[in-house]
């Protein structure tokens, strides 16, 4: 080889270093994170349905540092229902698909249980400004369940996928 | 026009054709749904440029070839980088080695075709006869 080709695969060799020390770099320093749900947004929910059962939440601690085990996360029987509807139902379940939520509007019953059940192969997660909706990263298949108590309107967005947006109207 | 017959070539195109695969299941499994449109046109772009940059470097004998593979290569692995970071890549960011395992699995054939095509950039010569070709 002459010298300019021996330059060529040197700067070649270089660049395909600095390439994968950057994405291994990046991909390594953003793994998922889980994130605490505060204890007294959300109430945690046992579920003693049948089927699959995932923990996918660290325990929370409340204000008088006692430890309060992770709720159980089991998978929703109840199918995904129209955007902006009334449901009566006392668990509904919100399923994100193709980046985005299904059913992203809904309209519930206080007490009602809100199920997230991730259908994507990309990591996604559910949060609310104020507090009440705050999962833990969730892989394919993973599920995040609350009970909503108090009446009001909760948007929620994925904080890794910004543009996905919905609310929950939580009516008397 | 002959096929190459260099196992370096081979390999290189192999694994370009498998990263551009990925990124074409990808596309057609939900990234052609995200808003962000650039970010689908991305992943199709590169499905076809990984198409392209592997029929050049087994139909184009000259040195230069395993070039275009390198630079998809290395292009991809650097967008993987920038969207893991806070800013993302046109807005749009992910996290880790998400999805799972597409992206894992991406980003060892992007090293791996990288790596090969310097390889074959290193040991392939531009013979007299290619030269002759190229000029008639």
């Amino acid at each position: 080889m002459n010298n300019s080709t021996w330059r060529l695969v040197v700067v070649a060799a270089l660049l395909t270093v600095g390439a994968t020390g950057f994405a291994l770099g990046a991909g390594l320093a953003s793994e998922p994170v889980s994130v605490s749900r505060p204890a007294t947004s959300v109430a945690a929910t046992s579920t003693t349905d049948a089927g699959p059962s995932t923990s996918t939440a660290p325990p929370a601690v409340d204000a008088d540092g006692q430890t309060s085990a992770p709720p159980s996360i089991a998978i929703s029987t109840v199918a995904a229902t129209p955007a902006g509807s009334a449901l009566t139902g006392e668990r509904i379940e919100i399923t994100i698909s193709n980046f985005a939520f299904v059913s992203a509007d809904v309209s519930v019953p206080a007490g009602t249980t809100v199920v997230f059940v991730n259908e994507d192969e990309a990591v996604h997660n559910v949060l609310s400004d104020d507090g009440q909706l705050q999962s833990p990263d969730l892989e394919r298949g993973g599920t995040y369940e609350v009970t909503l108590g108090q009446p009001g309107t909760i948007a929620y967005i994925c904080n890794i996928h910004q543009f996905m947006q919905g609310t929950i109207t939580v009516t008397p | 026009m002959k096929l190459a017959t260099d196992p370096l070539r081979i390999t290189t195109a192999a694994v370009t054709v498998i990263l551009g695969a990925i990124h074409l299941q990808l596309y057609m499994e939900s990234y052609k749904d995200i808003p962000i449109d650039n970010i689908g046109r991305s992943f199709l772009l590169n499905a076809v440029a990984s198409l392209a940059a592997a029929a050049v470097v087994m139909l184009w004998s000259h040195q230069l070839a395993p070039v275009a593979p390198l630079l998809l290569a290395n292009s991809t692995l650097i967008a993987f980088g920038l969207s893991r970071t806070d800013r993302g890549i046109f807005g749009f960011t992910e996290r880790g080695w998400s999805p799972t395992p597409q992206a894992a699995a991406a980003v060892a054939a992007e090293i791996a075709a990288a790596v090969f095509a310097t390889l074959a950039l290193a040991t392939t010569r531009t013979t007299e006869t290619d030269i002759e070709s190229m000029r008639s």
